[in-house]
């Protein structure tokens, strides 16, 4: 079972020592590059249809909807 | 005659505010303490610290509508709580240190029948040695620091013009963080800008963030419809950083900074340092250095206040394992447990645990993020106090009837990445509730169905609408209360 702090706000941490200067070093720890991610790319048509002002003018119709309708719902 | 005092006029503060002043006699008496003069819409500091937006696009001076609306507006800074009065007084009542230039200094006690504490965030850069303005990164989190943001963006783009490679790291400062959805929207809007500006091929731009995946934005992620399928915030995410060639350091805490190099640790153990040009990364937050004391004297700071200084409200405090989390340990009507009169709302109350799975480093180091509770949540927890406050003193309940959990509330998050009224984006995303309820929502916790995820130029409208929407609001113009936190 995962261990559960009151609130990781609540955590303050100590400063680790520090990596040397100067030598030969490849990418960064943890550092990934964009092309690794296996999430799919969205087509010229995609990108496109982002900024159709017709198809977004539905599309702001349709969002406000969904908003105005978990807004009431969260307003009791 | 009641006096109700709010501590703090940010959102959750400022709606608790008018919305008592619209609810009770005017025999009874609202006043407001903050120590800043400015109401400021924090989400359009994003514009600001891109230079679309001057601070006083975003920002209007609070005393003039205090003044017609019928509140007592005190600029001044709460310092010390006394729930229970003292020796001279019965009724309990709250220090503070004025900070009105004409008044600079002066102290005051100032008595209450209840008191709200919207006191917000306190911008903890000092947790990450050379973090913040002071140090050597800039911030968004006020319009002054995104002002500053903004100066210096356009310095490094500047460089970027003249043929100088640039490396830009936005995200967050510490591995407690919280508004990742804040650093994720501006990366985002910088992006822009630098392609805008015809210099992106020469920059690179690293997210930085203490987040175990991209799309967890401090809420654990998100499941949404897309096509027929069910699809994860961490796809829609990732699918976002492909396409603008953004690189990302995830699962990070940052140990320190100097001129132009920060260094941090991975959730696997591992430490480094990165060069950088431009860094904006935003700092844990702490509650307001609130103190409190009882009738004789006695600190009791650590009765009412959880350790990391937010008020404890009727929360489960339990420490209990991720499994045994519920959405019943979400506090509703945000009164403390000590004193019924007291109130804790917007990011100024205790929330019993993170959103997100909470994780550790080998070392101990927590690198997980904090639980968001900014924006359409803060609202309406400030409504739901002011109703049951307002109940209170007229006589219709003698217990807080209302209720605002985050369990049971939803929340709407617009990031815009990227700017003008026909070439503009945003990423729009909803979601119900904001804490997941695998109760009612078996399986993905939230409803499908009012948890949404999607990216275009009705998004950017959207944020525009909600900008122009909740400053006429803020304002309390002809018809404010109708529209919804």
């Amino acid at each position: 079972m995962t261990p559960a702090p009151t609130s990781s706000e609540d955590t303050m941490t100590t400063t680790p020592s520090q990596p040397e200067a100067d030598v030969p070093r490849g990418p960064a720890a943890g550092l990934t590059d964009p092309s690794a991610y296996e999430a799919p790319m969205p087509t010229e048509r995609t990108v496109k249809l982002r900024t159709n002002l017709p198809i977004q003018a539905y599309r702001f119709a349709a969002v406000s909807l969904k908003m105005t309708r978990m807004i009431l719902r969260s307003h009791g | 005659m009641a006096r109700v005092v709010v501590l703090g006029a940010g959102i959750s503060g400022h709606t608790a505010a008018l919305h008592l002043r619209r609810l009770l006699d005017k025999q009874h008496e609202v006043v407001v303490v903050s120590p800043n003069s400015q109401w400021n819409w924090i989400p359009s500091n994003i514009w600001v610290g891109v230079g679309r937006m001057k601070p006083s696009q975003v920002t209007f001076p609070l005393k003039p509508v205090y003044d017609k609306h019928g509140v007592d507006f005190r600029q001044a800074k709460a310092v010390a709580l006394h729930p229970e009065g003292d020796e001279r007084t019965t009724k309990g009542y709250v220090d503070v240190v004025y900070t009105d230039p004409a008044r600079a200094g002066e102290t005051q006690s100032i008595e209450y029948d209840y008191v709200i504490n919207a006191t917000g965030p306190k911008l903890n850069f000092a947790a990450t040695p050379g973090l913040g303005p002071d140090g050597h990164t800039v911030s968004v989190c006020t319009y002054g620091h995104a002002e500053e943001a903004a100066k210096q963006l356009a310095g490094v783009i500047a460089k970027l013009k003249a043929g100088q490679k640039q490396t830009l790291v936005i995200g967050v400062g510490h591995g407690t963080c919280t508004c990742e959805g804040a650093a994720f929207e501006y990366t985002f809007n910088v992006e822009h800008e630098l392609r805008d500006a015809g210099v992106r091929d020469l920059a690179e731009i690293i997210y930085l963030t203490n987040e175990y995946e991209l799309g967890d934005f401090g809420v654990g992620g998100l499941n949404f419809k897309q096509n027929g399928f069910v699809t994860t915030s961490k796809l829609w995410t990732e699918s976002l950083f492909k396409e603008r060639g953004v690189k990302s350091i995830l699962r990070a805490h940052v140990q320190k900074v100097e001129e132009g190099k920060l260094f941090y640790e991975t959730l696997d153990g591992s430490e480094d340092s990165l060069d950088f040009d431009f860094a904006m990364l935003l700092p844990p937050f702490r509650g307001a250095d609130l103190q409190a004391f009882a009738k004789d004297g006695t600190d009791i700071t650590a009765q009412v206040f959880a350790p990391s200084g937010f008020l404890k409200v009727d929360a489960d405090y339990t420490a209990k394992p991720v499994e045994e989390w519920k959405a019943s340990d979400w506090p509703s009507t945000y009164v403390s447990p000590a004193y019924p009169n007291v109130f804790g709302v917007g990011i100024a109350f205790a929330p019993p645990h993170p959103i997100s799975t909470p994780r550790k480093a080998p070392n101990g180091t927590v690198i997980s993020p904090a639980p968001p509770r900014t924006g359409m949540p803060s609202g309406l927890m400030g409504r739901a106090v002011a109703m049951n406050i307002a109940d209170m003193i007229s006589g219709k309940s003698n217990s807080p009837q209302h209720h605002a959990s985050m369990a049971e509330m939803g929340a709407a998050c617009v990031a815009s990445a990227g700017a003008g009224f026909t070439k503009g984006t945003a990423a729009s995303m909803t979601m119900y509730p904001v804490v997941p309820d695998y109760d009612k929502f078996p399986g993905y916790g939230r409803s499908l169905s009012e948890t949404t995820g999607e990216i275009g130029l009705a998004g950017h409208w959207m944020k525009h609408l909600l900008h122009v929407m909740f400053i006429y609001k803020a304002k309390g113009k002809l018809g404010w209360s109708m529209i919804p936190e």
